[in-house]
């Protein structure tokens, strides 16, 4: 294998919260402990619920959000504690795709100054000509014509707007493309639109995808490999084959079997196993196992020591001690 | 390759920026577009109108004393008590006025703006410590510190005043300001940016300042009449401008000395201030919902 | 169908909404015809600004005051349309009650949550104090609240965003109402959580005998619960049938493209998704003829001349009807052919 493009180990963010004259501070664990590498090329997802640390990971990988401990290292090079000025370098090959399309285009600018930003930044010997075929080569390249440069960006779809931040993010070349929910707030005609547009640019240019979203159909369809996380920590870790085909934590399973899908077969009877419970406050998480609260295979033991990410088959891991007697699940052939 | 045929569906019609969208909303508001043509009417009528008069500001007329509006002389309002003429002091005291009501304005606009857009986008320690620089400020009695501003200052020189003024001004601008910054801060093009490698600096110069304009304008545009009254206060108080220059203030407290007997000389310069203060905030609320359409 | 011989609980007819703005009027929903019975689940289905919302606000009267409404909606035999707000408040929350997307918005912030369900029942029906009460923790305790006693005296900022959900719920139930209209009820939920939820609406819908409106953009929540599916485009019913009519074999072009373009859980597949082309139609800019004709494999000079209309049994029987000119004989696919 060659060198991984991003390398985490043990990496945390965690928030003070509470803070106050008059009471403790307690911290938020908003990312506890991930250990992951991501290969050149790979288009890896991040899958969870609101509150499981899938955004504030990409952005800690991004370095959006100062981590509070481990290590994040970008092609072997540990950058976890560089300034400010020393990361901008590095953004030129690191860019990001948000989920609201149109809070991410700053309404003031014209379509073709937010498409340059980037090139402004951190391709200053660009004659102006050179940026503006730039610009207009990587707007054709995700679907929008020429003539939108001069158009600001509330005279857009929701759809086009995705299209011109995917543009902003790519125009640069990255070599890793973090995508926040990027179909999440788009409707279902279009979402295909952009699942697609992003395998096309994939294929074409080679980037690196780390693919945060809670939509573990769009993630079947684009990603290679999975990470789930729940309340901050791994659960499981899996090619998208085995991960969809053979899901090996309880969490996942019940993630999984709570997709509607669209077939009135099958979908009354995939209501009746929703998992139950909710999400515990990240704040007061339960001792030992996480998910140990939801989960309909929990025994004492769980509540004694965290389980770690321990190896099934074929890279697949699973942060569960009681896998072989759960056994895979195969609800989703 | 099918994207260029899905996404080729575009709006049709001239690109709309948004001060295009913003002076659109702006004409169908008629109360707006008839303060802003009644204000730049008085303004024009302050520059040009005191050539058509035969008299000039200062001119004493030893055969028409206070006489009332209309009379059988070329004083089409009138004179005060010591035969000036009134058209012309009125319009004087309106140029004073406005001057000083814009420099004021500019002035706390610069300051508030640079100071707000900072102290909000920095945050944290310095943020604090900006804006408890600002409270304190604001708890300093402002009329002491203009009435001691006066006094250092060679009377009469009411420029350096209102600079002074304007100085001391900036204080709810910057507040506007960096509470705008502190939600604009969270908005997801601002992260876009930094995530593209966008400095401090060209964040805040491209990015915050040019969204908050909007809310600027609109609170400069009511500034401007707080100033020309807070200009009008003073004078009428005898710190403000010194005779024989006039303005509004002035005028309208030598009016209010005669207003027994020469009424005129009261409501001449008291119509002209009115109208203007008006004018100045139908427009100013016209221009909130120009620029603020959510607000509708 | 055992619902198929049950009455008609809400009968929309012919209803259209059309709003004044600024830049002249806008169409929402045109002749929107729709019967639901007593026990039945009716999903309907749309992108955003398809009119499917803004239908159900009409009948509510919940529009904002710049819209014009006409037709008519009946709840048993009274008429809903041009009802004035007193009026209206006899059936609103008492035997027509709505659920919306956003749980906090939809809560008063500063009352507790027993309070909010009390409320609703001592107005409505003139109960006294304790006896709300009394009723508010039986709500909580059947649309499954947990630790429900406590959460009587609890704000809604102190809730998670489900059991939110669940007390927006009990309030829309307090009353025993005959019809109830569920816009987006799970859009803003984790899928875990919209699982439970769902599940849950259609344990009440069972029980109750309730008639009830699911309005979603989501095919997948319509199949767990909904009898029968409306799918809307551009302000307009362009198919309606049961729910495995219309999600397995689907006549409308629209519905089977869209079916065809949402990526699946249960697909193993990796290429391309077959994406629907173009975006949804500018409401004030419709296409002539077909709103879908420009987006549609099938379009062709008839559909670009004339708007079809929607054809089939009336909707009181509720089977089948479509509005196209080429409609899908249900055993091809959207695009296959393409």
């Amino acid at each position: 294998m060659t060198e991984p493009l991003l390398q985490l180990r043990d990496l945390r963010v965690w928030f003070p919260v509470g803070e106050g004259l008059f009471r403790a501070k307690r911290n938020l664990r908003a990312v506890d402990g991930i250990d992951l590498q991501v290969a050149p090329g790979e288009a890896l997802g991040i899958v969870g619920e609101s509150g499981c640390g899938k955004s504030t990971l990409a952005r800690a990988i991004l370095r959006l959000v100062r981590s509070s401990g481990g290590q994040i290292l970008w092609l072997g090079r540990p950058i976890e504690g560089w300034s400010t000025a020393r990361v901008r370098p590095l953004r030129r090959d690191m860019q990001i795709v948000f989920q609201d399309p149109l809070a991410s285009l700053d309404p003031r600018m014209t379509v073709g100054e937010i498409v340059a930003e980037p090139l402004r930044v951190h391709a200053r010997d660009l004659s102006r000509a050179e940026r503006r075929e730039r610009v207009v080569d990587m707007l054709a390249r995700v679907g929008l014509p020429a003539d939108v440069v001069n158009r600001y960006p509330h005279e857009f779809s929701g759809g086009q707007c995705q299209r011109i931040g995917i543009a902003r993010a790519m125009v640069l070349r990255p070599k890793l493309l973090v995508c926040d929910e990027p179909v999440s707030a788009l409707d279902v005609s279009i979402q295909a639109q952009i699942v697609n547009l992003l395998q096309d640019l994939k294929r074409d240019f080679g980037m690196t995808i780390l693919f945060v979203s809670h939509n573990l159909a769009v993630v079947r369809r684009l990603c290679d490999r999975v990470l789930v996380l729940y309340l901050g920590k791994p659960m499981e870790l899996a090619s998208t084959d085995l991960l969809y085909s053979q899901p090996r934590h309880p969490y996942t399973q019940g993630l999984l079997a709570a997709v509607p899908v669209p077939d009135p077969d099958l979908q009354p009877q995939r209501l009746g196993g929703a998992l139950g419970g909710e999400l515990p406050s990240p704040l007061a998480p339960p001792s030992g196992c996480v998910f140990r609260t939801r989960c309909a295979h929990a025994v004492a033991a769980c509540a004694a020591a965290a389980p770690q990410l321990q190896p099934v088959e074929g890279g697949h891991e699973v942060a569960c001690d009681r896998w072989r007697d759960i056994g895979p699940y195969g609800a989703t052939p | 390759m099918t994207d260029q045929a899905m996404a080729a569906a575009l709006p049709a019609g001239a690109a709309r920026g948004f001060w295009a969208d913003a002076w659109r909303r702006l004409r169908r508001n008629k109360a707006a577009m008839v303060a802003a043509s009644l204000i730049v009417l008085i303004a024009l009528l302050a520059f040009i109108g005191p050539t058509f008069s035969p008299h000039s500001f200062d001119a004493i007329d030893w055969d028409n004393m206070a006489v009332p509006p209309g009379g059988p002389n070329d004083h089409w309002l009138g004179t005060d008590r010591l035969g000036r003429d009134l058209f012309v002091r009125t319009l004087a005291g309106v140029q004073i006025s406005l001057q000083i009501g814009l420099l004021a304005t500019l002035v706390s606009l610069c300051i508030g703006v640079a100071f707000g857009a900072t102290a909000g986008y920095l945050g944290g320690k310095i943020d604090n410590l900006m804006m408890r620089f600002v409270d304190i400020l604001y708890s300093l009695p402002y009329i002491f510190i203009v009435i001691i501003l006066s006094t250092l200052f060679e009377r009469g020189n009411i420029y350096v005043l209102f600079l002074a003024i304007g100085a001391v001004g900036w204080l709810t601008m910057a507040r506007i300001v960096r509470g705008q910054t502190l939600s604009l801060k969270r908005k997801e093009f601002i992260e876009a940016a930094l995530a593209s490698g966008v400095g401090t600096p060209g964040i805040l110069a491209r990015h915050i300042v040019p969204n908050v304009v909007g809310p600027v304008i609109i609170y400069a545009t009511l500034t401007i009449p707080q100033m020309i009254l807070f200009e009008s206060f003073l004078s009428f108080l005898g710190l403000g401008v010194q005779e024989p220059q006039a303005s509004l203030g002035s005028l309208i407290n030598e009016g209010a000395q005669e207003m027994e007997s020469a009424v005129w000389m009261l409501l001449v310069p008291a119509g002209f201030l009115v109208t203007l203060l008006t004018c100045f905030n139908f427009l100013g609320d016209g221009l909130r919902d120009a620029l603020d359409p959510r607000d509708r | 169908m055992s619902q198929a011989d049950a009455p008609v609980a809400l009968d929309i007819d012919q209803l259209s909404v059309v709003f004044d703005t600024p830049d002249g009027s806008l169409a929402a929903v045109n002749d929107f015809s729709l019967a639901i019975r007593r026990g039945e689940c009716v999903g309907v289905v749309g992108e955003s600004g398809a009119g499917k919302s803004q239908s159900f606000l009409a009948v509510m009267g919940l529009l904002a005051a710049n819209a014009r409404v006409s037709g008519q909606a009946r709840l048993g035999t009274e008429s809903l349309i041009g009802r004035d707000v007193a009026e209206l408040n006899r059936f609103r929350g008492v035997k027509l009650s709505m659920i919306f997307q956003d749980p906090m918005t939809s809560l008063t912030p500063h009352m507790t949550v027993g309070e909010q369900i009390a409320e609703s029942i001592i107005h409505h029906l003139g109960s006294s104090a304790e006896a709300a009460r009394a009723r508010a923790l039986a709500l909580l305790e059947q649309v499954q609240v947990t630790d429900a006693p406590r959460r009587l005296d609890q704000y809604p900022h102190e809730l998670s965003g489900g059991m939110r959900q669940r007390v927006m719920i009990a309030i829309a139930l307090a009353c025993d109402p005959e019809v109830l209209i569920a816009d987006e009820p799970t859009t803003a939920l984790d899928v875990t959580i919209q699982a439970q939820i769902l599940a849950l609406l259609a344990t009440l819908k069972r029980e109750r005998g309730m008639a009830m409106a699911l309005i979603t953009h989501d095919l997948g929540v319509v199949a767990g619960i909904a009898d029968r599916v409306a799918v809307m485009y551009a302000g307009r019913v362009v198919e309606l049938g049961t729910v495995h009519e219309v999600l397995k074999a689907p006549k409308h072009p629209y519905t089977a493209a869209l079916l065809a373009s949402m990526p699946r859980i249960d697909d193993a597949g990796t290429g391309p998704l077959p994406a629907i082309g173009g975006q949804p139609p500018n409401p004030r800019r419709l296409p002539s003829g077909c709103a879908f004709g420009p987006r549609c494999a099938y379009a062709d000079d008839a559909c670009r001349a004339e708007r079809p209309s929607l054809i089939g049994p009336s909707s009181i029987e509720g089977t089948r009807s479509v509005a196209c000119h080429h409609p899908l004989d249900g055993t091809r696919h959207a695009r296959e052919s393409t």
